[in-house]
C-alpha cells in the first residue's frame, strides 16, 4: 500500500491549519468585538466559502491563482512559485475553505468573556500585547482549539477546491479525499474503503480528543 | 484634584455634568440608567465625552480637541461591579499583575486579609471575598484615584457591612479621592463625604455628609 496521500493530506492539513490558525485568531480579535462600518458585509465576505460550493471557490482560486490570473502571474514572476497543479494549490484551498470555520469559533470565544477582565488589565497599565497574550488568548483559547480541530479537520476532507486548483497528480497532489474519488472512479473499491476508514478514524480521534480535553479543562475559563 | 466638566450624548438623553473631587469619598447616586457609570468609564478613558474637560492633578483626561490621555498612563484603580478578575490566574497572579513593589503586595495582601485566598482561584472564593481581591488588585498599581462601579451590589448586608468599614478604614490610610457609584442611600451615605444626585445625565442636588 503506498501511503503518500495520508501524508500529503497530513501536510497540507497541518500547514493549512497553522495559517488559519494564525490569520484566524488575529482577524477574529481585530474584527469581532469592534463595531465599524462595513462590518457586515466584511463578515458577510469572509463567511462566503461557508456557503459556496467547493467548486465554485475551486474555479474562483483556479481565476486568480491560474497562470493568467491576477495573482499567479504576480507570484510566479516575483517569485517563480506557481499554484495550479502543485501542493500550494492544495494548501491554499484548504486555507480558503477552512478560514470560515476558525473564525467562526474564534470570533465567539473573543466574545464570549466578559470585556471588562481585558479592561480590568488594561486600566492597570498593561499594553495591549500583555493584554492579548495574557488575558485574551488564555480566555479565547477553548474556542480557539475548538476552532483548530474543526480547521483540521476540513482542510484533511476537503475535495472539490482542491481537485479544481491542485487537480490529481500521483505524488504530488493525490491527498486522500482525491485519491478515494479516482479509486471509485477506476473501481478499486478496496482503495477507496480503505482510504474511507482512515479519515472516519482521523475524525473521530479529533473529536473524541476535544470532548476530552474541554470536559477536563474548561472549568478554570468560568468567568463566574 | 479631579475636575470634570463633560457632555455626552446617550440614546436618550445627554450627561452634562461638572464636578470637583479632592481626596474624599464622593459618591454618584442615582437611579440605574441616569448615566453614573458611563461617568466613571470617561474618567476611566473606556468612553469618550463627546465635549468638555476632565483633569486629575496637573494631568489632562480627556479635552475637546487636544485628544485623549491613553487608559494605561491614567494611574486609576477600577473597581467593576461584577470585580472582572481574571477567571484563569490564582489570586496571587492576579494582584501581582501589573503590581508596582512586592512590598505593597504584601502589605495589601495583610491590611486586607486576604491571604488564605492567595493560591485558590477566583471560582473558589466567595463574593465578599473577591470584591477584597479586586479592591487590593486596583490598589496594587498604586492609583491615585480609585472609580468603584456599584461593588457592594452582589454581596448580601453582613458582608457588605464589613466592606463598608474595609473600605473606609482604607481611605483613612491612603488617603486618595474615591469616586464610587451606587444606587443604594443607605450606602452612600454611610461611604460618602458627598453625595452627587444624578438624574438623566444631570445633577440634581449636592450633599454634604458630615464624616
Amino acid at each position: 500500500m503506498d501511503y503518500t496521500p495520508l501524508f500529503l493530506s497530513l501536510k497540507v492539513a497541518s500547514i493549512a491549519t497553522i495559517i488559519v490558525f494564525i490569520l484566524g485568531t488575529f482577524g477574529a480579535r481585530a474584527i469581532a468585538r469592534e463595531d465599524f462600518f462595513g462590518k457586515s458585509v466584511l463578515e458577510a465576505i469572509i463567511l462566503l466559502p461557508l456557503v459556496l460550493p467547493p467548486t465554485v471557490v475551486g474555479f474562483a482560486l483556479l481565476y486568480l491563482f491560474g497562470k493568467n490570473g491576477i495573482f499567479g502571474k504576480l507570484l510566479f514572476e516575483s517569485t517563480n512559485i506557481q499554484i495550479v497543479f502543485t501542493l500550494f494549490g492544495a494548501i491554499l484551498a484548504a486555507i480558503v475553505v477552512a478560514f470560515p470555520l476558525m473564525y467562526q469559533s474564534a470570533s465567539a470565544a473573543f466574545q464570549n468573556y466578559d470585556k471588562n477582565i481585558e479592561n480590568a488589565a488594561i486600566i492597570m497599565g498593561a499594553s495591549k500585547f500583555k493584554v492579548f497574550w495574557t488575558i485574551s488568548f488564555p480566555l479565547a483559547w477553548p474556542g480557539l482549539l475548538a476552532g483548530v480541530v474543526l480547521t483540521f479537520a476540513r482542510s484533511l476532507g476537503e475535495f472539490g477546491a482542491t481537485l479544481m486548483i491542485a487537480g490529481f497528480i500521483p505524488g504530488k497532489t493525490n491527498t486522500i479525499p482525491v485519491e478515494i474519488y479516482f479509486a471509485v472512479q477506476a473501481g478499486n473499491t478496496s482503495t477507496a474503503s480503505f482510504w474511507v476508514v482512515i479519515l472516519i478514524v482521523l475524525g473521530l480521534v479529533a473529536n473524541i480528543w476535544l470532548n476530552w480535553w474541554s470536559k477536563r479543562n474548561l472549568l478554570k475559563y468560568k468567568t463566574d | 484634584m479631579l475636575m470634570l466638566n463633560m457632555k455626552k450624548q446617550l440614546q436618550h438623553f445627554t450627561i452634562q455634568l461638572q464636578f470637583e473631587s479632592k481626596d474624599d469619598i464622593l459618591i454618584l447616586f442615582g437611579p440605574s440608567g441616569s448615566g453614573k457609570t458611563t461617568v466613571l468609564n470617561c474618567i476611566a478613558g473606556l468612553d469618550v465625552p463627546d465635549d468638555g474637560l476632565i483633569k486629575f492633578n496637573e494631568q489632562t483626561f480627556f479635552e475637546k480637541n487636544r485628544g485623549v490621555m491613553p487608559i494605561q498612563k491614567r494611574k486609576l484603580g477600577y473597581l467593576f461591579q461584577d470585580f472582572a478578575l481574571f477567571p484563569h490566574m490564582t489570586v496571587e497572579k492576579n494582584i501581582t499583575y501589573a503590581m508596582k513593589s512586592q512590598s505593597l503586595v504584601d502589605h495589601l495582601v495583610q491590611v486586607i486579609g486576604i491571604e488564605h485566598l492567595l493560591k485558590k482561584y477566583p471560582r473558589q472564593i466567595s463574593g465578599g471575598e473577591k470584591q477584597r481581591v479586586a479592591l487590593a488588585r486596583a490598589l496594587s498599581t498604586e492609583p491615585q484615584l480609585l472609580l468603584l462601579d456599584e461593588p457592594f451590589s452582589s454581596l448580601d448586608q453582613f458582608t457588605k457591612n464589613v466592606c463598608y468599614e474595609e473600605l473606609k478604614r482604607l481611605h483613612q490610610l491612603w488617603k486618595i479621592p474615591i469616586i464610587m457609584v451606587t444606587h443604594d442611600y443607605e450606602e452612600a451615605k454611610i461611604l460618602g463625604n458627598r453625595i452627587l444626585y444624578m438624574k438623566y445625565g444631570k445633577l440634581q442636588e449636592m450633599e454634604y455628609l458630615n464624616q
